[in-house]
């Protein structure tokens, strides 16, 4: 027979039994035989996907970013919508609209004793919190549903503003956000802050004109939307972590620094920041990430995708190949539960995925458990043991 | 023709696939790269290292997009190919692999390409392509024959130049 047949009979499943041994010996022959079969088995798999491949049309998709382009720059300059102040909106949107059309159907589907609304567990989702520690030392407790006021400040309970200053005195608040919880602080000059769970953050109350606005991040992940210098007589905005300090004139970028963790990750995601730890320095661009090693006391850079970065933020977690503990120490910050695994390799095991923040976490480790990624769980209290 | 547009007729399809791994749809990808060279234009700087720029532009408009739209639960195993066994650079080789395997298929000569992707692809039998197109046995033969042969050449350089590259 001839060799190019055995290739296509057994492409096209037709190939006999007693064929197979001879297409074995074919495909050993050459290097070029197995490059052949396997890529034209892949392109077999990926039917779908070549097929809209081959029906891209470049001409036509130019001319419709030409057309695009155009009725874009006969709006006014400034319509650029301020996508930020809309986030809480849109976590809202979205968990309305995946809540009650995938994950939940999805979970009662899974389950055949779905478990009721209204049965109490233990374990809470994470939700609007924080500790708001005054200058004199008095601790305040925000949440959801509660309101807080004074002369500089004002909070509804999802979010902290200080507003113009009575007095120009300056004083230091910390901002507490314990597991379990996140919130937003917008900061007298105007820059915003969220903070995520197991987080503290140390700032003034007044910002000094002209002077550089100082924070610190004490612990845990923030995300900075920084009221631009020009707003401030040009004055910079720094945020501390240890001995990092992060240079700024107006961006965003989230900064992770967590307890227990080797590594401090600055990532930017508009303008541009100088990463500062003693004698080293990096500037950024957008989609990069500076990583600070603790132990080793380097200073590296690093292209990233943004966007799992800094998902939480829109109430999302978003994991691309994270390795299966490292998920499981996010979800503990958010559930303040504790994981532990009595499959140690499953620990390493890498994942991608979403999940959204507003989830029971038994939701979560149903979906888990129905996609093979455990086999069972076991909830003690705050821990839960994964097998 | 500008650098930006040249980049896009070239490798217009290429950033779609890159958009398409993440979006899994082909109209979305298109959509998304669209709008990054919307972008882009805009800005009217020049831009070094230009395609660079847009592959990582295209990454992430993608990866928005998704989250956005499947905000959901969906946790699951990266497929084997993709497990902790094999690197990041392996990832971007398949990649860069699957690029030019289409490529060459865009590239072989319009029967050529006809009869081997009603073959390959759809699984017709030779004598059903003949009678199909009406063409002899052997013409599909030949076609065949002609397509494996540009495709080895094509891959083998292909492989090459990934195993150099890396």
């Amino acid at each position: 027979m001839k060799k190019r047949d055995i290739l296509f009979k057994k492409l096209t499943s037709q190939l006999q039994d007693q064929e197979e041994e001879a297409f074995q010996q074919w495909l050993q022959k050459s290097e070029e035989n197995s490059q052949l079969y396997e890529s034209l088995t892949l392109l077999q798999k990926e039917k779908k996907e070549f097929k809209a491949y081959q029906h891209l049309d470049v001409d036509k998709a130019w001319k419709k970013v030409q057309t695009k382009s155009k009725s874009k720059n006969h709006l006014p300059l400034k319509q650029k919508v301020k996508k930020k102040s809309t986030f809480w909106m849109m976590v809202a949107c979205i968990a309305l609209l995946v809540g009650s059309v995938t994950g939940l159907s999805l979970f009662t589907a899974s389950s055949t004793t779905p478990i009721e609304a209204n049965k109490p567990t233990s374990i809470q989702t994470g939700s609007d919190k924080a500790v708001l520690t005054l200058a004199d030392g008095t601790q305040v407790t925000l949440q959801k549903g509660k309101q807080y006021q004074t002369q500089s400040l004002q909070c509804n309970g999802e979010q902290l503003v200080y507003k113009e200053p009575v007095k120009d005195q300056v004083q230091f608040n910390y901002l507490t956000v314990p597991r379990g919880g996140q919130f937003l602080v917008q900061l007298e000059d105007g820059t915003k802050v969220w903070l995520n769970s197991e987080t503290q953050l140390k700032y003034p109350t007044v910002f000094v004109p002209g002077q550089t606005r100082q924070v610190s991040l004490v612990y845990g992940e923030a995300y900075f939307d920084v009221s631009p210098s020009e707003n401030h007589n040009g004055a910079a905005f720094v945020v501390a972590h240890k001995q990092q300090l992060i240079k700024v004139l107006g961006t965003e970028f989230n900064v992770k620094a967590y307890k227990g963790e080797a590594y401090v990750y600055t990532t930017l995601v508009e303008g541009s920041v100088k990463v500062n730890i003693q004698e080293k320095e990096k500037v950024l661009i957008p989609n990069q990430q500076a990583v600070w090693s603790l132990q080793d006391k380097t200073l590296e850079m690093a292209t990233v995708a943004v966007e799992p970065e800094i998902s939480w933020k829109q109430g999302i977690f978003h994991f691309e190949g994270s390795q299966l503990q490292d998920i499981m120490k996010v979800l503990g910050r958010w559930y303040d539960v504790d994981f532990e695994f009595e499959n140690q390799k499953l620990k390493e095991t890498k994942f991608v995925g979403l999940i959204k923040k507003s989830y029971q976490i038994e939701e979560i480790l149903m979906l888990m458990k129905s996609a093979d990624i455990i086999t069972e769980y076991k909830i003690n209290k705050r821990t839960i043991v994964l097998k | 023709m500008s650098p930006l547009e040249k980049t896009f007729k070239n490798h217009y399809k290429e950033f779609c696939l890159l958009s398409f791994h993440y979006t899994q749809d082909m109209s979305e990808a298109e959509d998304v790269v669209q709008d990054v060279f919307v972008k882009v234009l805009e800005k009217s700087e020049d831009i070094t290292q230009l395609k660079h720029y847009l592959m990582v532009a295209v990454k992430n408009a993608s990866l928005k997009r998704i989250t956005n739209k499947y905000a959901c639960v969906e946790l699951k195993e990266q497929s084997l190919t993709e497990g902790s066994l094999f690197s990041e650079t392996d990832k971007e080789h398949a990649f860069k692999r699957k690029v030019q395997l289409y490529k060459q298929i865009d590239l072989l000569p319009t029967q050529c390409r006809k009869i081997f992707l009603m073959c390959v692809l759809e699984g017709y039998k030779y004598q059903e392509v003949a009678d199909r197109l009406g063409i002899s046995v052997n013409t599909v033969k030949t076609q065949m024959k002609k397509a494996y042969k540009i495709l080895r050449i094509a891959l083998k350089s292909l492989y090459l130049l990934i195993i150099t590259a890396a």
